[in-house]
């Protein structure tokens, strides 16, 4: 039986790497910026 | 779930928001002094010295491994690279990027080859020569681990190179920019020599953003150029690997090696590039996005400072200290030649 069944995939955000982190973090403060939920952002 | 594996996972939990806190606190830390130091001490300096003097303690203490896991200095320092794209034009990163890719093409392989020479004459082991010249070549420590990867190098070897990376790039940090103000360099071709030649992005990135806002742009789009060709010199040293040294340990090269190993939020910072070159953003986000990329480039330098570790320098010896420093030097004079040759009258906005 068992050599039906297909390995077991890990999550998503488990098989994300850094790089793809990355993007996600980035882009997702973009976005918040874009909608005006963060900002101003002091520097 | 078993109780002591239930408590021992909180354990770790409260170590990670601990180390959260501290990290938040070094980076809160770092913006009040830079903001009250004189120009020359600029963010990135008091980010690299404040981890770095949180490392120390944390060792002293024996916490600092478990106290660390919130110091991801690649993840930060890629997310700043990222939010990076929002002030760079995608013209711009063509322009830059087409002189980046033949300066880099230069000086990867001519630092390559001459560090690779000196390693056979001063008689090194052969998988820490093909570490070291890809760390000295192409970009620090990811080159390092791509070319560990692709010659089955030794975990020592692999800690020592990047000992190495660290320690040399963090003094060339300060020492550059500084050079370059002295001799009156303009903001790109400084740009251009930081990021061709210090050796870990990190560092790169800070060199620029204490030169200036255009040579930031210009460093990091030279340095990601040159990163770009990881996967290709990791593919050549698996193929050298494979019919000139141990047949039987390393796996077949192939072609998909090059896009597994090429840096993936490079094309993170294209998107957000094209996003901004299409005026998606207004000027106050563009604002609010460029402090987000310094608090992103904070956490990376402190990160930098925290990894550092004195205690790995001192096992390597001096015949590859020396074949180290002296493919940085190589290297330092190439690429100042070659930035100005190629970045000498370019004018970044």
């Amino acid at each position: 039986m068992e050599e039906h069944l297909s390995p077991t995939r890990k999550p998503f955000f488990s098989r994300l790497s850094e790089d793809g982190w990355a993007i996600i973090v980035g882009l997702l403060l973009i976005l918040l910026v874009v909608l005006g939920i963060l900002g101003p952002v002091p520097w | 779930m078993n109780p002591s594996r239930h408590s021992a996972r909180w354990i770790q939990v409260l170590w990670l928001v601990a180390s959260l806190i501290l990290l938040v606190a070094l980076a809160w830390a770092t913006n009040c002094l830079a903001a009250i130091s004189p120009k020359a001490l600029e963010y990135p300096l008091w980010a690299a010295l404040l981890g770095l003097a949180a490392s120390g303690i944390a060792s002293a203490a024996g916490v600092k491994e478990r106290l660390g896991k919130a110091f991801r200095a690649e993840l930060f320092l890629k997310t700043g690279l990222v939010l990076l794209g929002a002030a760079v034009n995608l013209r711009e990163i063509l322009g830059i990027g087409a002189r980046g890719v033949i300066q880099a093409l230069a000086l990867v392989s001519l630092v390559f080859a001459f560090t690779w020479w000196l390693g056979g004459r001063l008689h090194l082991e052969k998988k820490l020569r093909a570490l070291m010249c890809a760390a000295v070549s192409i970009c620090g420590v990811s080159a390092a681990i791509a070319a560990a990867g692709a010659v089955l190098a030794r975990r020592e070897q692999l800690a020592y190179v990047t000992a190495l990376v660290i320690v040399t790039a963090l003094p060339m940090m300060v020492l550059m920019p500084w050079i370059a103000a002295a001799t009156g360099m303009s903001p790109e071709w400084a740009g251009a020599w930081f990021g061709g030649n210090i050796d870990t992005t990190a560092a790169v990135v800070g060199a620029g953003a204490m030169y200036g806002e255009a040579a930031v742009k210009v460093a990091s789009i030279v340095k990601m150029a040159q990163n770009a060709l990881i996967g290709v010199v990791a593919f050549l040293l698996a193929l050298y690997w494979v019919t000139k040294e141990e047949v039987a340990t390393v796996g077949r090269p192939n072609a998909r090696m090059i896009w597994e190993r090429f840096p993936k939020f490079v094309l993170g910072f294209i998107a957000v590039s094209v996003l901004a070159s299409v005026g998606l953003f207004t000027k106050d986000q563009v604002k609010d996005i460029n402090a987000l990329r310094n608090w992103a480039f904070t956490l990376a330098f402190i990160g930098i400072g925290w990894q550092l570790s004195f205690g790995e320098l001192r096992k390597i010896g001096l015949r590859p200290l020396l074949v180290y420093l002296a493919g940085t030097i190589f290297n330092t004079l190439l690429a100042l030649g070659l930035s100005w040759a190629l970045f000498g009258t370019c004018q970044v906005r």
